[in-house]
């Protein structure tokens, strides 16, 4: 089999895999299954980012919380649909993107995550000062009644499950398409020598630009989304440790792999349940677990795969 | 109950219940104690858990930790007493970083993990907003100590209850004419520009009116900042009473340079204690708040008149006269809100034994028990004072205290009735199916 | 010979701080030239090339590229006007595979399709003569072989003008006879513009050499006037 042909399988084993879960796990972690699928989409769109190009942003929470802010102030103040709040909430954090990644891409290395660092912050504030109309710090409900598309109960669990599975899914190929073709190996070659990739002619600044779009949009839908199933928009989502979540899961599952993302965000939610339920110095044991991995996986979980067995894992 | 056991006794609930399993050598030794034989008689029955969502860590962690000694207590007490139904009660305790996302797993892993009857226990209103739809999709019954108007409001739903602590917007309407009757008319409000800042600024402003005084200037404070100096000159001349809600680690700064900023000519100075929480009113620094009146929601320092409720309170949880720990004077409670797990416990037994409750089936009687309710007078169930449930709106309603500072301590000056703190219903949760 | 220029340069120059790398060079190299570019370490050639593909902004002075004023362009739109660069320190994609680091130079102008991609980068990496173990990592190849593999990438982009900046550098005398005959070949289809240190090499095969000195253009003519001019000789070749 080509890479391509081998990788196509492999994810959509993955994909296959999370059909049968939703038959046959426990309710316990069907209802987390749900909250990793979203929470992936978001780590999906960091890597775009941080595994393909290279760039380290410490400021993915305001994507995440325009997707998120964009959906639910659309369907609490305009009233429009499910559907649409969704579409706003994406189409939020594309302009965002667009006009942060014009903004932090003129700098470079420790400046570009500050410049995001605090361009996020400023998010975060925003919300908070805008209080009359988000709610500031407390948020608000997604009342169950608008949580339906196209007659579909948004609240029932197994509704919920294959809504987070379509949207990963979808996310999940549209990356591998993405790190495939033409376009995401110039990513590659920027992240591997940006000036060797200038000089063979490629605009660096133009496809750097549109994988933050891309990678903003994506952490968007996840914020859209994340929000619309679990009925809850809130300002923590805008909070700094919004940005530094999906660069962990990234790190832990491995960046630049397609799969890397999910397998981190799942690894470390479990982590962090699993270790809360031992001590309430549970951050120190999810901290303890990061350094080992850091030590001796340092390509995350499916990066160690990629270099040991899988040389072909995109 | 004329006496409540001493915590030795009845030291952890696990401890209990590893008794009740060993069989006969724990029943011979449970026999002695009369609380313990009404459960042995149930030895059968699987214990009630109660899944108490925990701010151990995370910005609300100073209250989590008292909300968790206080929980205890009141647990112990309860099973000292027999359980629920004849039934042990179990805490099962996880830590939701004070983080609305987390708070919602916390609550799924309560209902379809650990099996849990009800969840309990939240403070901080973002983490109880974030979690209530999680409990509503759950039929989780979900009781929280929040003092938000998150419940009140109609925002959450029919499985979220508060009926051990007053909100904060009938809170804040009941000071109004305290401060107007007493303090003055021409009020300057000083609060974070967050949800809970302008729950005050809302709230306050329209009561302030209505007993004939104004607010002259609002100075909303952004969340970030960590000097105040810039603010007072704000402050305008003819203000006869400063209202400050400030909460966070900034607010001993806060309280300093509003001290500097004033000298020894201060206007009267009204606060909500929720700022000083946790925190000794004789740190240095605070020297200034002499003279100053703040909001309790229960008496730090036990007053003169201290009933038998408040007193067999405090040493059920392990606090002092000072509203310290017994153990570690520095460790300072929060008096002011805890008290709202050890009643919102008592109303959960309540509620399950007017509803019959044997398990997750009957989770709707149990609402409905608890909607049912109305007077809940001042008992060792209720040690802050005489409540009044709303079952329509899910919120309790109770006497506030105002305390003024006085030789270092907080001495209360007046006691509202309940009734001032009512405002129209605007929500009947009744009406929402299960 | 009569003949259409490809690139000049009036007045280009550079300072970095005072000190003028590249002065006032006014430049002209013919379509289908093999040109090389001498001088002494520190006359100025590798800015000067800095300066034509872009990788460096002028202080003042213009470039033209294909009768076109090229001067405000940045770097990637002049090499995609046809102008490859290779590095005079290697710079390839070290922990790619050598068919990607080949492809990307190749997918720029011939876009994605596979088949052309393949096709271009086996005829790019067989001219070389970097035909086996295409899917090692980069890195895994010796020095002389990671410039071959540059030289490769500059191949694969079809260049109207290829400059390569010290290519024999690092490699042994039977690759530099290759590499020899390969500049020929490649002569065919581009303009060739050479920074080249080693003069059998520049002797063998330049049409014609420029000397730099000083960041200034002191000799220009074919290799032999170049070796019998006596400012060259005291500024560079010492004793000839």
């Amino acid at each position: 089999m080509r890479p391509e042909a081998k990788s196509l399988a492999l994810h959509l084993g993955l994909l296959a895999l999370l059909v049968i879960a939703q038959f046959v796990v426990s309710p316990f972690h069907h209802g987390n299954l749900s909250r990793i699928m979203v929470l992936a989409v978001f780590a999906i769109g960091y890597n775009v980012l941080f595994g393909y190009v290279g760039l380290l942003s410490l400021g993915h929470a305001l994507f995440f919380s325009a997707g998120m802010y964009g959906m639910g102030l659309a369907m609490q103040h305009l009233g429009v649909s499910a559907l649409a709040a969704i579409a706003v909430g994406v189409f939020s954090a594309f302009v965002l993107s667009a006009v942060v990644g014009a903004v932090a891409l003129r700098t470079t290395g420790v400046a570009f995550m500050i410049v995001t660092l605090m361009l996020a912050q400023a998010g975060y504030l925003a919300i908070l000062y805008f209080g009359a109309y988000t709610r500031g710090d407390e948020g608000f409900v997604i009342q169950p009644e608008f949580r339906t598309i196209a007659g579909l109960d948004l609240t029932d669990p197994t509704v919920r499950y294959f809504a987070a599975f379509f949207v990963l899914a979808a996310c999940l190929l549209l990356t591998l398409r993405l790190v495939h073709s033409s376009f995401g190996r110039v990513l590659v070659a920027i992240r591997e020598n940006e000036e060797r990739a200038r000089m063979l002619g490629y605009d660096v600044f133009r496809h750097k630009l549109i994988a933050v779009i891309i990678s903003g949009t994506l952490s968007g839908a996840a914020g859209a989304v994340y929000g619309l199933l679990f009925g809850y928009v809130g300002a923590t989502f805008a909070t700094v440790q919004y940005s530094i979540l999906p660069l962990l899961w990234v790190l832990l599952g491995g960046a630049g792999t397609v799969i890397g993302p999910f397998i981190g965000t799942l690894f470390m939610f479990y982590l962090i349940d699993f270790s809360s339920g031992l001590t309430s110095a549970y951050m120190v044991v999810a901290g303890v677990v990061l350094v080992l991995l850091t030590l001796f996986a340092p390509q995350g979980l499916a990066g160690e795969v990629k270099r040991r067995l899988l040389p072909w894992l995109p | 109950m004329a006496h409540l056991p001493k915590k030795p006794l009845l030291d952890t609930r696990r401890g209990v219940l590893q008794k009740m399993a060993v069989g006969a050598g724990a029943l011979a030794g449970a026999s002695a104690m009369p609380g313990l034989m009404r459960y042995a008689q149930a030895q059968s029955s699987e214990p009630i858990k109660i899944g108490f969502q925990c701010h151990k860590t995370g910005i609300g962690a100073a209250y989590g930790r008292w909300y968790e000694r206080t929980s205890d207590a009141a647990v112990a007490r309860i099973n000292a007493m027999g359980g629920i139904n004849g039934r042990p009660v179990e805490l099962v305790i996880e830590d939701d970083g004070t983080d609305p996302k987390r708070g919602a797993e916390v609550l799924e892993k309560f209902a379809k993990q650990a099996n849990c009857d009800v969840a309990f226990g939240t403070l901080f209103s973002h983490v109880v907003i974030g979690s209530a739809p999680t409990a509503g999709e759950l039929k989780l019954p979900y009781f929280v100590v929040s003092e938000g108007y998150h419940v009140a409001s109609g925002m959450l739903n029919r499985y979220t209850l508060q009926p051990g602590i007053t909100d904060v917007k009938s809170q804040v309407i009941a000071m109004a004419p305290f401060v107007a009757d007493n303090l003055g008319k021409k009020v300057t409000m000083i609060y974070p520009d967050f949800a809970f800042g302008h729950d005050h600024r809302d709230y306050f402003s329209a009561a302030i009116k209505e007993q004939g005084g104004e607010v002259i200037e609002f100075i909303a404070i952004p969340p970030t900042e960590t000097s105040f100096t810039k603010y007072f000159p704000k402050i305008p001349r003819e203000t006869e009473v400063i209202y400050h809600v400030m909460v966070g680690p900034a607010v001993l700064t806060f309280v300093k340079e509003m001290g500097e900023f004033f000298g020894s000519s201060k206007p009267e100075i009204f606060g909500f204690i929720d700022s000083l929480e946790a925190v000794d009113i004789n740190s240095p620094g605070l020297e200034f708040l002499e003279g100053t009146y703040f909001w309790e929601g229960n008496p730090r320092y036990a007053q003169t008149d201290q009933t038998a409720f408040d007193k067999n309170y405090r040493e059920a949880v392990g606090v002092n006269d000072q509203g310290s720990s017994i153990t570690d004077s520095s460790d300072v409670s929060t008096y002011a809100h805890m008290f709202g797990c050890w009643e919102t416990l008592n109303v959960i037994k309540k509620g399950m034994e007017a509803a019959d409750y044997k398990g997750p089936d009957d989770r709707p009687a149990l609402i409905e028990a608890v909607e049912a309710m109305t007077d809940m007078p001042a008992s060792d169930d209720h040690p802050q004072g005489t409540k009044e449930f709303n079952g329509k709106t899910h919120q309790a309603f109770g006497h506030q205290y105002i305390s003024q500072v006085k030789d270092k301590k907080l001495n209360v000056v007046h006691t509202t009735p309940i009734e001032a703190g009512y405002y129209p219903d605007e929500v009947d949760y009744t009406t929402q199916p299960f | 010979m009569a003949s259409v220029t490809l690139l000049s340069t009036k007045g280009l120059s550079r300072s970095f701080g005072g000190i003028r790398a590249v002065e006032n060079v006014d430049f002209e190299l013919p379509e289908g030239q093999i040109r090389a570019l001498i001088g002494p370490n520190g006359a100025g050639k590798s800015t000067f090339v800095g300066l034509l593909c872009g990788r460096i902004a002028a202080s003042s002075g213009s470039v033209r590229f294909m009768d076109r004023d090229i001067s405000h362009l940045p770097a990637h739109r002049r090499i995609a006007l046809g102008m490859a660069y290779t590095f005079q320190i290697t710079s390839v994609f070290a922990r790619l595979s050598l068919y990607e680091n080949v492809a990307l130079a190749a997918r720029r102008s011939i876009g994605s399709d596979r088949a052309s991609v393949d096709r271009e980068v086996a005829s790019a990496l067989e001219r070389v003569g970097l035909t086996e173990r295409t899917d090692q990592p980069a890195e895994d190849l010796s020095y002389g072989h990671q410039r071959l593999l540059e030289i490769a990438m500059g191949i694969a982009q079809h260049p109207k003008l290829l400059i390569l900046d010290e290519p024999t550098q690092g490699l042994a005398d039977s690759e530099i006879r290759q590499f020899n005959a390969l500049v020929r070949e490649l002569n065919a289809e581009a303009t060739i513009l050479l920074i080249e240190h080693n003069m059998d090499v520049v002797m063998e095969i330049a049409d014609a050499i420029t000397v730099l000195n000083f960041g200034e253009v002191l000799a220009e003519g074919p290799p032999e006037e170049i070796r019998q001019n006596r400012a060259v000789q005291a500024a560079y070749l010492g004793t000839g």
